[in-house]
């Protein structure tokens, strides 16, 4: 289950980053 | 590799994930800046491109469009049902299924996850555990979608020589809804037809299948 974990939390990660940073993109007005 | 093995469904479609998505990136990139010359605009760099809202935008309404579908595929089954699907319960089994069904109250298992154990609210929380996450994501797509594409609109806006728009009537313009609607009717179409088409149809050693030899008129993936 601990390998499982690991890719679970890279596309946690993955998923959040990429949510923040077009929400970013936008507040900035890029 | 154990690892990558034991992974590999998951790992497969990251990788095909980033794969579109940088590819997406170079054709977007050279779509924009075909688009900038035709109005006489200047073009830009492929870094200024990832980092401009019309690619955020871009990626945005086509993620929440997946989650969305995905939350109203995990829910609606639990109420709705389709004689004959893979995909579906038996008619007569829809809602939430008993304590002795779920694993939950006397029926857990030593090896039950610590929150299914947990009872109260604990457990009621675990039990909407896939939908609350997979609704969040969907909301924060949508919101993302919305807030890039305006910044998307009113360049486009500006560029013609008219009014930008608030987020507020952003979310009420043509722009927003179409890029919106426009991915959740093929979303709709792909996961309806795909419940039908599981009745007559089959994938040899797909789990997302009946047997090859299993009768249309079985219901559930487990003959």
């Amino acid at each position: 289950v601990t390998s499982v974990r690991v890719v679970f939390a890279i596309y946690a990660v993955f998923i959040v980053a990429v949510i923040a940073y077009s929400i970013v993109l936008g507040v900035v007005g890029q | 590799m154990r690892w990558v093995r034991d992974n590999s469904l998951s790992l497969f479609f990251f990788a095909i994930l980033l794969a579109a998505l940088v590819a997406m990136a170079f054709v977007g990139h050279s779509g924009f800046n075909h688009d900038q010359l035709a109005h006489s605009g200047a073009t830009i760099s492929f870094w200024r491109y990832v980092t401009s809202s019309s690619f955020a935008v871009d990626v945005m309404e086509n993620w929440q469009s997946e989650y969305l579908q995905f939350t109203l595929y995990a829910v609606a089954t639990v109420w709705f049902v389709q004689r004959g699907s893979s995909e579906s319960k038996e008619p007569g089994e829809e809602g939430t299924g008993s304590d002795e069904e779920q694993l939950l109250g006397e029926h857990t298992k030593p090896n039950s996850p610590k929150w299914a154990k947990a009872g109260a609210w604990r457990t009621a929380l675990y039990s909407r555990s896939m939908l609350i996450v997979m609704t969040t994501i969907w909301l924060a797509t949508w919101a993302a979608q919305a807030i890039a594409g305006r910044i998307d609109y009113n360049a486009a806006q500006l560029d013609h020589r008219e009014a930008a728009l608030s987020l507020w009537q952003y979310l009420g313009s043509s722009d927003f809804w179409d890029r919106t609607l426009q991915n959740w009717q093929s979303e709709f179409l792909a996961v309806g037809s795909f419940a039908v088409f599981a009745v007559f149809l089959r994938q040899r050693g797909s789990p997302e299948s009946k047997p090859v030899g299993a009768p249309h008129s079985t219901t559930g993936s487990d003959v």
